[in-house]
């Protein structure tokens, strides 16, 4: 079984991805949402500064890396914010 | 009693209304209205910048904004009214990026109430700007210097992490 997850994208990851403002990507039950991280990473090196400074979001609200992904969820990768 | 529906937030890609946001956080019960307006500053650490262009995770935004008026109630609970607008896009040097106005029946808790939700938004909002300098370069904005700025006051709450 696998789910589908939808991964907005802003700041730097967006222009990775020729300003690509989403993309889906698919994996198996039970994969941790920082997953999504190590698969951008490793297909968009250049990203690697961004690693260790990024949240996840899910579903409008922050989560711990860990946290499973379900199906359909909407993620979102927040690298530093600069808001104000 | 205070009532939440009261607030209202906003991301816009138009220009923001100082007097709309005033009159939005106005109300009878009010001493004091503490309004923080945010602007384009023409220079970081005197490189000249030339615009900035602001993106934001709109949906989230708002519930993260959210999330600092429900604190904000918690910790100042005579609080009548918090506003909240931030604009995105292409902004030019001296244009207001952020507007946010607090209500409260003294100017004390308004301040501080203000000086939290300001501070929040910084910290968690996931809204982001690219720096464009007058030199041609661009970059996000990547490490907390804004951080830095409010690190100098302590905030009541806890971030939201």
């Amino acid at each position: 079984m696998m789910i589908q997850v939808k991964i907005k994208l802003f700041a730097a990851y967006q222009e990775a991805y020729n300003n690509q403002s989403e993309i889906e990507l698919t994996f198996p039950e039970n994969t941790p949402v920082n997953r999504i991280l190590t698969q951008i990473l490793a297909e968009h090196p250049e990203l690697e500064k961004w690693r260790d400074v990024t949240r996840f979001g899910i579903n409008y609200q922050f989560v711990e890396p860990e946290t499973v992904l379900q199906d359909g969820d909407e993620v979102v990768l927040i690298p530093p914010v600069s808001g104000g | 009693m205070s009532l939440a529906n009261a607030d209202q937030f906003k991301i816009t890609l138009a220009p923001l209304e100082l007097e709309e946001v005033y009159r939005l956080a106005d109300n009878p019960g009010n001493g004091a209205i503490v309004l923080m307006s945010g602007t384009v500053r023409n220079n970081t650490d005197g490189k000249g910048v030339r615009f900035l262009e602001y993106q934001a995770y709109e949906p989230m935004a708002i519930a993260i904004f959210q999330n600092i008026a429900q604190n904000i109630r918690r910790e100042w609970p005579a609080t009548n009214q918090v506003i909240i607008h931030h604009r995105i896009g292409r902004l030019q040097i001296g244009e207001i990026s952020v507007l946010v106005a607090v209500g409260c029946p003294h100017r004390g808790e308004a301040f501080a109430a203000c000086q939290y939700a300001i501070d929040t938004l910084k910290h968690n909002a996931p809204i982001w700007k690219k720096e464009h300098w007058v030199d041609g370069s661009s970059q996000w904005v990547s490490i907390g210097a804004c951080e830095e700025d409010s690190g100098k006051t302590k905030t009541p709450l806890r971030s939201e992490k």
